[in-house]
């Protein structure tokens, strides 16, 4: 057994029955409200990940290298994930349409740009507050039956 | 047996996400769940640097990063390096819930695995079920 293992001789089962324990309904509670309010600041967030993606779509051609493609999927993939767990469902949506644009093999498709600066539009749109979720949503949807169009599996 | 009530101020959790709001929401749900010690890193390459420093009770690690994933994290401590640390639990995050991604993280040694969106209770059912696994095996060995 290495030091580290020594170190590790209390399992943790033991440890979380130590004195100052309190009830896990209380605990997830409290950690509810915390969660809350830290999700209530993820409009400025989601700003800058916006801006950024922008950034990312100005360089972006089809002529890119590998990586960039891969940056721009892992930043939208990080936007819908994020969103959805901080409470937005329309940014979600939208990063859900342009993800589903981005399969690889349709990289080429004449019409892949124009469909991805739509989508830059509409997440725009959505962190500006100046549209409502029903109209988002409406406008997630068309976006869906975009992407379709290019990525019949989508 | 699930308990009722439980003492997370003597563990040493390490949140690794490359998205800095998600660090900063876990970081505030287990602050709430009285964890003794949060740490953070933004990649697998610093979360790997952390753990030299001292080894962590438990890791939330997020599964795509743009630098160094949660893939390669699991690797370095399952694979790579057999032996060096003990056995930290890792419970993957991760905004994929598809079969695929799931078998490749348990089949790399992931303990557990948290689909995006979560909530703070399924936060602390991932650490309350890792915690029994913990302790099964450590009867075990």
């Amino acid at each position: 057994m290495n030091s580290a293992n020594a170190v590790r001789r209390v399992s943790l089962a033991k440890r979380i029955r130590g004195p100052n324990a309190r009830p896990v309904d209380l605990l997830v509670e409290r950690a509810t409200q915390s969660a809350i309010a830290v999700s209530s600041g993820y409009a400025g967030f989601a700003s800058a990940r916006v801006a950024e993606i922008g950034d990312m779509m100005a360089t972006l051609t089809p002529l890119s290298r590998a990586a960039d493609w891969q940056a721009l999927m892992v930043a939208i993939q990080d936007l819908r994930s994020s969103s959805i767990t901080c409470g937005n469902a329309a940014l979600s949506w939208i990063a859900q349409s342009w993800e589903r644009a981005l399969d690889w093999q349709y990289r080429h498709e004449s019409r892949l740009m124009a469909v991805m600066q739509l989508h830059l539009d509409a997440l725009r749109l959505a962190v500006s507050g100046q549209a409502q979720d029903e109209e988002l949503k409406a406008l997630a949807n068309r976006l869906t039956l975009l992407v379709r169009g290019l990525n019949p599996t989508a | 047996m699930v308990p009722s009530s439980v003492d997370l101020t003597t563990l040493d959790i390490l949140v690794v996400d490359d998205n800095e709001f998600l660090r900063k929401l876990i970081g505030a749900i287990l602050e709430s769940f009285g964890v003794g010690s949060i740490r953070q890193a933004d990649c697998a390459d610093a979360a790997l640097r952390q753990i030299e420093q001292q080894v962590p009770d438990i890791i939330f690690s997020d599964w795509v990063m743009p630098q160094s994933g949660g893939l390669a994290l699991l690797r370095a401590l399952r694979r790579d390096n057999p032996g060096k640390w003990p056995r930290i639990p890792v419970i993957v995050i991760s905004g994929h819930a598809t079969e695929d991604y799931v078998a490749q993280a348990i089949g790399e040694g992931a303990d557990s695995y948290v689909v995006k969106p979560f909530t703070a209770k399924t936060i602390m059912e991932h650490v309350l079920k890792v915690v029994a696994q913990e302790e099964e095996a450590y009867y075990l060995e």
